[in-house]
This record gives structure tokens, C-alpha cells and sequence, in this order.
């Protein structure tokens, strides 16, 4: 729980704009916050919000929701590899949690030397960021854009602060830190092109460019 | 859309996205995928949690913000980074660059 608490401010911030969003776009408080119960992914509800305003259709709603968290897929298939010992049927109710957070908070944990069952701590991380998303989304429902700029702006910059003392601290040998590399020079121009799927793009490139050479 | 409807919304997005987070866990060949190309997702991780900083730092609803608002964020990781050079302290480094980001936008009215 400690190691989420680190990105509890950047959680609630992003969850703040879904509570905008949501009010923005005619949703239901109470809709609303069950999207991030049920979803608990900021980018897929802003992209079904914005759609829906666009005189989106109930499918296309519903496509773009799912389309847009495809990356949850390559993220579970990682925390398989630090999750065998944990029964399917109990990770059945678990797997809801998986967000980029979670995922790469235990991703960089298991890298340590430290024991600690991963599962554990992963439980610690969705414990924090899953209550910082609910009460997010319900300050953006009640206080609407009130929320001084200042403040917004200082709570956004605990995530990318808090990855980059990740990978400074973590990232070991030319292939990590050509993957690193490769992920940070390519996202914001695929984001551009593609909004939406550009982190997942230029990671799976990355990957396949520093892993080829190994075969 | 109506209330009815964006539950139905919700609900299939929900559905969707479940199936995307467990499939996974809950399926064995998929768990076997994932121990093979453990090498390849392990690249993989690296590089979103690079791209989610570059995106955070650069971009802005969606275009490129090379403002003075993106000076200052990097001026608060170039803190944060120095901080946790000397401390090896992720949390003290961590709220001493984005305070001094914090404190900096506020001090220059940007």
C-alpha cells in the first residue's frame, strides 16, 4: 500500500477529469462512478464520453471502451509469469484490477530483492489506486472544473515523476534501456497519430526490436 | 444516450475490457504464452513505463505543449532525478520534484 500511495494524487487528478467528463457528457453521478468501478480505465471512459457526445451510437460506445484497453491483455500476460502460484479461480476476481499502475509497480517490485509475495503487494497497489479512482471520479462529479489549476497540475506529475525514478533505478543492460529508449522517443509522436494506442505501438516495437536481435 | 443506455454501455465495456484483464490467468495456454516471451513482456514493460512519462511530459489533450508549463515539469523531474541520485529515496524524491514544480509554476504565474 505504501508503494501505491505514491501515485494515489496522480490517480485521483486523472479520475477527476472521468468525474468531469462523465457530467459533461450527461452521465449519471451514479453511472459514472460505476464506470470506474466496472472499467477502472480513465482512457477508455474519456474515449467512450467524447464518442457519446459525438452522437456515438450504443455499439460504437461500447467498442471504442474495449478497443482502447487491449493493452490490459499484454499487461496480464506479464503478471502470469509472477503469479503462478496464485490459483486461476482467485485471480478470476483480482484480474479486474490489472491497470498500467498495478502492472508496473509489481513488474518493477519483482525486479527487486526484496521478499515479498507479488501478489501481496499488487493487492496493496489496487487497495490505493482503485479507492483514489473512486473518489476521483466522485470529487470531478461534485466539484466540476472548480478544481484550482495549481493544484491539478502538481497532482498530475506524480505518475510520469514516479516511472522515471523506476526506470532510472531499474533499468539494467542494453536491451532495457533500448527498449526504454525506444518507448520514450516513439510514444508522443504514435499518440499523435494514433490517440489512444500509441504507448501500446511503440512498446510492443520496442520489444520486438530488442528482442529480435537476441534469436 | 439515455441513463438505461449508457448502462448497457458501461456494462459491455466492463464485460469487454474483463475478458482482455483475465483471459491470461484463467486460461493455460495463454499462461504458457506469457513464461515463454517473459524476455519480450519484460521489453515490453520498460517501454510503457518510458512512454508513459514522454507522454505525460510532452503531450497535452492530445498535441504537442512545448510551453513554458513543459519547462517546468522538467525542471521538477530534473529534481526529482538529482534528489533520488543523492538519496536513493523514491518518496522524497518523488514530492520534492513535483512540489518544486509546484513551486515554481505558482512563483512564475505560468
Amino acid at each position: 500500500m505504501r508503494a501505491g500511495s505514491s501515485v494515489v494524487p496522480t490517480f485521483v487528478a486523472i479520475f477527476i477529469g472521468v468525474g468531469i467528463a462523465a457530467e459533461v457528457a450527461g452521465v449519471a453521478p451514479v453511472t459514472a462512478l460505476l464506470s470506474t468501478a466496472a472499467v477502472f480505465a480513465a482512457p477508455a471512459q474519456f474515449a467512450m464520453f467524447d464518442l457519446a457526445m459525438q452522437d456515438g451510437v450504443l455499439l460504437q460506445v461500447i467498442s471504442v471502451g474495449v478497443l482502447v484497453n487491449l493493452r490490459f491483455f499484454v499487461m496480464s500476460l506479464t503478471l502470469t509469469t509472477f503469479f503462478s502460484h496464485v490459483p486461476p479461480s482467485r485471480m478470476a476476481c483480482w484480474a479486474q484490477f490489472v491497470s498500467a499502475s498495478s502492472y508496473l509497480m509489481t513488474f518493477f517490485q519483482s525486479r527487486r530483492d526484496e521478499r515479498l509475495d507479488l501478489f501481496d503487494f499488487y493487492r496493496g497497489v489496487i487497495f490505493m489506486t482503485f479507492s483514489a479512482a473512486v473518489v476521483g471520479t466522485a470529487i470531478g462529479i461534485v466539484i466540476g472544473a472548480r478544481l484550482p489549476a495549481l493544484l491539478a497540475f502538481g497532482a498530475t506529475l506524480f505518475l510520469p515523476i514516479y516511472f522515471s525514478l523506476l526506470l532510472v533505478g531499474e533499468t539494467r543492460g542494453r536491451r532495457e534501456v533500448g527498449a526504454a529508449m525506444i518507448g520514450l522517443v516513439l510514444t508522443p509522436p504514435l499518440e499523435l497519430l494514433l490517440p489512444g494506442w500509441g504507448i501500446f505501438i511503440a512498446a510492443v516495437g520496442a520489444g520486438i526490436a530488442v528482442s529480435v536481435p537476441k534469436r | 444516450m439515455t441513463n438505461l443506455e449508457w448502462l448497457i454501455a458501461v456494462g459491455g465495456a466492463a464485460a469487454g475490457t474483463y475478458v482482455l484483464r483475465a483471459a491470461p490467468f484463467l486460461w493455460a495456454p495463454l499462461r504458457e504464452a506469457g513464461r515463454k516471451y517473459a524476455d519480450f513482456l519484460s521489453y515490453v514493460s520498460f517501454a510503457i513505463a518510458a512512454g508513459i512519462v514522454s507522454k505525460a511530459m510532452l503531450l497535452q489533450e492530445g498535441r504537442f505543449a512545448l510551453g513554458p508549463e513543459t519547462y517546468i515539469k522538467f525542471a521538477g523531474l530534473a529534481v526529482a532525478l538529482g534528489v533520488y541520485r543523492g538519496t536513493r529515496n523514491i518518496p522524497l524524491a518523488l514530492f520534492l520534484g513535483a512540489g518544486a514544480a509546484v513551486a515554481i509554476r505558482w512563483m512564475s504565474g505560468a
